[in-house]
């Protein structure tokens, strides 16, 4: 990896720790009682390396992220279902992303990673507790989320659009 | 913010077809609960711990970290959890079916089904 690219990956990590942060403030459950439900803005920041710096630096930031919540918060249950819904959503969004100007804008694809991501998540939490009867939230996790990933996805286009006007490439960092 | 017009139909298409096909499955799912009604067993790692009443009020402390699960006018609330993100505070058991879980504390407290061994005669109090 070029330095340039660390250094982006590094910025859009620490970008995706923040978001998540934010997104803790914000009582989402207060307004849609599904039980575990986050806005899931950090995941934009993922999106974001995915587009720009590409593959690896995507995996860096999902992988990483958990591990940074981990070490700050020492949250083990937490970190155990946002790596393994995160890992879930990034296959997916890896190759659901060929679909990206075709199909679906960013939009589209955010709410098929939320939809992984639950499943992800619910599946670790029917593991954690040892019992399937978490697997019954799925439908209603899934319909919450997907209503959050379409928000996401829409602040991805916005994002996307800025980046083309200033100038950017849209492989920024492929380009090199 | 521009998006070519067919892509964002599109999109709100897949939404409403997750949306839809989620509501679908829960709500096929919700009506067959042929469990016994007023008898909850408590599960902690996995097994069996105990059995609740909620025609009893009254408290029950699930573990040693705490957890305290209070039955009144028979519905079951979670009264105290040591966990951080406090998912389960919102959860409650009552005539209408539901169930409790506690994904840090490994606990999941839900309606006696009928595949469950009834060999679990410990009761917490």
């Amino acid at each position: 990896m070029k330095t340039g690219k660390i250094t982006f990956t590094a910025l859009l990590l620490s970008l995706s720790f923040s978001l998540s942060l934010i997104e803790s403030f914000i009582p989402v459950s207060a307004f849609i009682p599904v039980p575990g439900l986050k806005l899931g803005f950090a995941n934009i920041a993922v999106m974001a390396a995915l587009f720009l710096c590409g593959r690896f630096s995507a995996l860096c930031i999902v992988v990483l992220r958990p591990v940074l919540n981990l070490i700050m918060f020492g949250n083990i249950t937490s970190f155990i279902l946002s790596l393994s819904g995160g890992i879930l959503s990034y296959a997916v969004l890896v190759i659901s992303v060929k679909m990206y100007g075709k199909v679906f804008s960013f939009g589209g694809i955010s709410i098929i990673c939320a939809v992984f991501h639950s499943i992800g998540q619910v599946a670790a939490a029917a593991f954690v507790v040892s019992d399937t009867v978490v697997f019954g939230y799925l439908p209603l996790l899934c319909a919450a989320s997907s209503a959050t990933g379409l928000l996401n996805g829409f602040i991805m286009n916005c994002i996307i659009e800025r980046i083309t006007i200033l100038g950017g490439s849209k492989n920024a960092y492929h380009a090199k | 913010m521009h998006v070519e017009k067919k892509l964002f139909r599109n999109d709100i298409i897949l939404f409403a077809a997750v949306v839809f096909v989620s509501l679908l499955v829960y709500f096929a799912f919700s009506f067959n609960s042929d469990s016994e009604k007023n008898i909850v067993e408590v599960q902690y790692y996995g097994k069996i711990i105990a059995e609740i009443s909620l025609l009893q009020d009254g408290e029950y402390r699930i573990n040693e970290s705490g957890y305290t699960v209070e039955v009144k006018n028979g519905k079951m609330t979670v009264s105290y959890t040591d966990c951080k993100d406090k998912v389960c505070t919102g959860m409650l058991i009552d005539e209408n079916g539901g169930e409790i879980i506690c994904v840090p504390n490994k606990i999941v407290i839900r309606r006696e089904t009928q595949s469950s061994n009834h060999n679990a005669d410990v009761s917490a109090g």
